[in-house]
């Protein structure tokens, strides 16, 4: 695993994951998966029924470009946020990704989560607060309110994964990760 | 760089940048024939799943590889009129119509 910055250095306050095996980092792969009209076409195919009852009907192509717009929305903002160096916006828009948590309540390795604040915001940027930097860990299309309840919540089940993969890889406490520290480079 | 006090951060430092700004930066400039490009996308693979084929079929019809069938699919290729005629005659659907001016749109209902 590889930790790579967003943008050119010093600005280190947005970083991603690579995962061993991967060519793409975490962000560039949701950006992938959300600009893809063949895989926004897959996913609301299999997957509607959840869309329907969470947010009525709409026709499948209506689904795709409308996911297509939230994500660009949603990837600008965060270019936004990053961009901007002189505040804490970036760090207040990830959110503890366990609900029971304030909002306010910010600590080393916390668990976050990512989302446009209106209705219709199902798209979910992963990550992991490190150092006062947030470390994405991936993405996923939520489309129940629980990450473990349906079947099409793989996806986010993996996220989880990613997350507590992640977390361990950074808490340079756990030992089991002291190996993947030098192997880092 | 004294913010980079541990071997993870003296990794960051070495690591190539993540292409993901560039491609934000360039979907926001191309914003308009993106759209485009995406419903055209939409209506290929309307047109594979009817005829019951594969990008692969199409492909082999069009006489183009298999990754640039990929890329029409994935609704961020700028198609030249050439590529779509030739795309309407194998598939038989018609992609992209020009309105004259003696025609107007009407929306069927839902």
């Amino acid at each position: 695993m590889k930790i790579v910055p967003i943008f050119e250095l010093p600005n280190t306050k947005l970083l991603t994951v690579k995962y061993d095996g991967q060519e793409l980092d975490a962000l560039e792969t949701i950006q992938g998966q959300w600009s893809s009209t063949e895989f926004l076409r897959e996913f609301f195919g299999k997957f509607k029924d959840d869309y329907y009852a969470k947010y009525g009907r709409s026709k499948l192509n209506t689904l795709v470009e409308q996911a297509k717009q939230l994500a660009d929305k949603l990837f600008e903002k965060l270019y936004e946020l990053a961009e901007d160096e002189e505040t804490d916006a970036l760090a207040k828009f990830f959110k503890p990704l366990d609900n029971r948590e304030l909002a306010s309540e910010l600590y080393e390795l916390q668990k976050l989560k990512a989302r446009e604040e209106k209705r219709k915001s199902y798209l979910r940027i992963y990550a992991i607060r490190y150092k006062e930097k947030i470390i994405i860990t991936g993405g996923a299309i939520k489309l129940t309110d629980r990450m473990e309840v349906r079947p099409h919540t793989k996806d986010t089940k993996d996220e989880l994964n990613k997350l507590e993969l992640v977390k361990s890889f950074l808490d340079k406490n756990n030992p089991e990760v002291t190996f993947s520290y030098i192997d880092v480079n | 760089m004294s913010a980079f006090n541990n071997k993870i951060e003296e990794a960051i430092v070495k690591s190539p940048v993540s292409s993901w700004k560039q491609k934000v930066e360039w979907r926001k400039a191309n914003r308009g024939w993106l759209n485009k490009s995406s419903a055209i996308a939409f209506r290929i693979l309307d047109a594979l799943e009817k005829k019951g084929w594969k990008k692969n079929r199409l492909a082999k019809e069009l006489g183009v590889s298999p990754q640039q069938v990929s890329k029409y699919v994935k609704g961020e290729e700028n198609f030249k009129l050439e590529t779509i005629c030739k795309l309407e005659n194998v598939l038989g659907v018609e992609l992209v119509r020009v309105i004259q001016s003696d025609e107007e749109v009407v929306l069927k209902d839902k």
